[in-house]
């Protein structure tokens, strides 16, 4: 009788699987990768589908989820840092592969996007998310894709192991300067940050020379934008680092959501836009043969009124026009308004013919920005090159009219996945 | 004006191609139905199905495209447009007039058309990949429904049959009261089977309400976009999805 009393207790007391679950969903909201693609593991068949939308216009491929909310951190700008009075909650391994795996079956997911709290050590933490990946791939035989983040301070062999469970593991750079980190972070050094970052490139690496089935998703990373003064220029610098020294697959931007500690923090959310613009300078770092120097000065911030490539073609009159019958790949790449696409169909069809302005409509190459920087056969349809009709012209029209969180990211988000399988 | 009619399979289809090359002469109007708006004067041509005629299109096609090219016949011959038929025939005939320089030509419009044709229908094949849900029903059927633009189902079985091996599927499309069913080991596309009688499991009821729980929470109300939102996810394939019931 005490027995039962006792259970029936501790179930009150308990939150209930359902509660955990939303507790737990709420505190992994603001991680922003949410991809499911790069991965060539045998029996996986994900690439960068998405499942549906929520309404803030955000694709859900992944079970977002935290093993954990309960952390030992005082990060100020983090939803579950240790001071805050909220609910706290955590999941066995066993209830995580349930829902993971009922959620995979209904086609609701292509997969887990695991990450944690630090409950009382890195070790400890980063022990029970591998238990839970071991259990879904083992036991569950789940076969869909699955993200996990590295916790700093960890021992590297856990990173290992998860890494030959895991497609893609993360750590998160947390915020674009050291100044800022010890500021804001200041239990996390950048040198913790960096040890599993430069443990999980050795082990791209090695992959790449061995051929073991390892983390084929390679490794990815975020950090917040609009928490610290840090400018664009900085944020992009350090893109380019990321992307060098480490391999990433993918960095990741978010925009600053008003959740952290309202005293040494913003308390309106970041502009939209301006992740928007930084995803498109990313872009031109990845794809389109841009550095981070050419596109931005030291101390600049990006032009929110303007693309960055427009902004970059503007600041380079010297460098148009372009004959686009005769122009090299690499140049049609800088132009406004050609794509990687536009100008790869460029390439084919000028082998067939000259190409005339009406052709490049029918490319799909947007005339409007590009008619300034280019030749059709010697001929030129362009405003000139006065810079501020210039400028003019290449405003995306109603930008500004709109609030910015309304602004569309359709389109590029749109070539994003035309272009590359949703990288 | 020229009219041909065919049985209504992709073969049909391909003969009637075959027939006009045969016959040198380009028809206005490609049909299947019985019940078109017949125009004052007109020439009617039945063309009949022979897999022989159809079979040399085919391999005409796949000489020059390979399979790739004969993928994007069987994609463009599913579109649910109501012009499918004239586009497909155009790029057929640029086809074998132009050669395999035709994927090249892109300021031709039959070109275009045909592009864009065959570029909806992959992009909706890709969005269903996601956008499907299934339900376990206590039959011990994983269970589907929809209403696709283009006539895909036969596309999205290989994907589902093979992403989730131990589960036997149904996947209706409610519009064409088509469905794709396997049993696990082979998958076929039938009409939908009469008196079909499903009945949901109690977890599934639980599940949902989780997933539910889920879609809410993850979204950052904050940041509500539903122009974008409905960018990606168009209303009218909304109505099988269960998070976007109130």
């Amino acid at each position: 009788m005490e027995q039962k009393l006792f259970t029936r207790i501790f179930h009150q007391t308990e939150p209930s699987l359902s509660d955990r679950f939303r507790i737990l969903t709420e505190g992994a909201k603001y991680d922003v990768s949410c991809s499911s693609s790069g991965s060539d593991r045998q029996g996986c068949f994900a690439g960068g589908i998405c499942h549906t939308f929520t309404p803030d216009g955000r694709c859900v491929s992944l079970l977002k989820i935290l093993m954990s909310n309960d952390c030992r951190y005082q990060c100020r700008y983090c939803p579950n840092r240790k001071d805050l009075d909220i609910p706290r909650a955590t999941l066995s391994p066993t209830e995580l592969c349930e829902i993971t795996d009922s959620f995979y079956r209904r086609n609701y997911i292509e997969g887990l996007f695991l990450s944690s709290a630090v409950f009382n050590t890195p070790d400890i933490t980063m022990e029970r998310m591998l238990q839970a990946v071991i259990l879904l791939r083992k036991v569950y035989r789940f076969q869909g894709y699955i993200h996990m983040k590295a916790i700093p301070g960890c021992d590297p062999l856990l990173i290992r192991r998860a890494a030959e469970y895991a497609d893609r593991m993360s750590v998160n750079t947390e915020l674009p300067s050291r100044a800022g980190l010890q500021r804001l972070a200041p239990q996390k050094k950048p040198e913790h940050l960096a040890a599993p970052m430069t443990q999980l490139a050795q082990i791209w690496r090695e992959r790449k020379e061995t051929g073991q089935r390892i983390l084929p998703a390679g490794q990815t990373t975020q950090m917040i934008v609009g928490a610290t003064p840090d400018r664009d220029a900085t944020i992009l610098a350090l893109t380019e680092r990321l992307y060098l020294r480490y391999g990433m697959k993918r960095v990741y931007y978010s925009a600053y959501s008003p959740v952290g500690d309202p005293k040494v923090l913003p308390t309106e959310p970041e502009d939209r836009l301006r992740e928007n613009r930084l995803y498109q300078a990313d872009w031109l770092l990845r794809f389109y043969g841009f550095s981070a120097g050419e596109l931005l000065a030291p101390g600049e911030n990006l032009d929110p009124d303007l693309d960055p490539k427009s902004a970059w073609a503007l600041r380079n009159p010297q460098q148009f026009p372009i004959e686009i019958n005769t122009a090299p790949y690499e140049m049609l790449l800088r132009v406004p308004g050609i794509g990687i696409r536009s100008a790869h169909r460029i390439l084919q069809a000028r082998k067939e013919t000259q190409l005339t302005c009406e052709d490049l409509q029918k490319m799909k190459v947007v005339l409007r920005r590009a008619s300034h920087f280019i030749l059709c056969n010697g001929k030129y349809q362009g405003c000139g090159e006065n810079r501020t009709i210039l400028r003019s012209r290449l405003l995306i029209p109603g930008a500004r009219q709109v609030s910015p969180d309304q602004y569309s990211l359709f389109s590029t988000v749109q070539t994003a996945m035309t272009l590359t399988g949703e990288l | 004006m020229l009219i041909y009619e065919y049985s209504g399979t992709l073969n049909g289809f391909l003969c009637t191609v075959f027939e006009a090359w045969k016959q040198r002469e380009y028809p206005d109007l490609i049909t299947d139905s019985q019940c078109i708006q017949i125009p004052l004067a007109y020439t009617l041509r039945t063309v009949k199905e022979t897999s022989e005629q159809a079979f040399r299109i085919r391999t005409g096609i796949g000489n020059l495209l390979g399979n790739s090219g004969l993928t994007e016949i069987d994609q463009g011959f599913s579109s649910g447009r109501s012009d499918r038929n004239m586009i497909l025939f155009h790029w057929i005939m640029a086809l074998f007039r132009y050669g395999e320089k035709i994927q090249k030509m892109f300021s031709d419009q039959r070109v275009l058309d045909f592009k864009q044709m065959v570029s909806a229908v992959s992009l909706e094949i890709h969005r269903m990949h996601g956008f499907l849900r299934f339900q376990q029903t206590q039959e011990g059927l994983w269970f589907s429904e929809y209403a696709p633009d283009n006539d895909i189902t036969a596309f999205l079985m290989p994907h589902f049959f093979r992403r989730l091996p131990d589960q036997p599927l149904l996947l209706l499309d409610r519009r064409r009261n088509k469905c794709g069913i396997s049993n696990t080991r082979e998958w076929k596309v039938t009409t939908l089977p009469e008196n079909l009688h499903l009945t949901k499991t109690d977890v599934e009821q639980n599940l949902q309400m989780f997933w539910k729980q889920y879609y809410k929470t993850v979204n950052i109300a904050s940041r509500n976009n539903s122009r974008l939102q409905a960018n990606y996810l168009p209303r009218r394939y909304r109505s099988f999805l269960p998070e976007m019931e109130e």
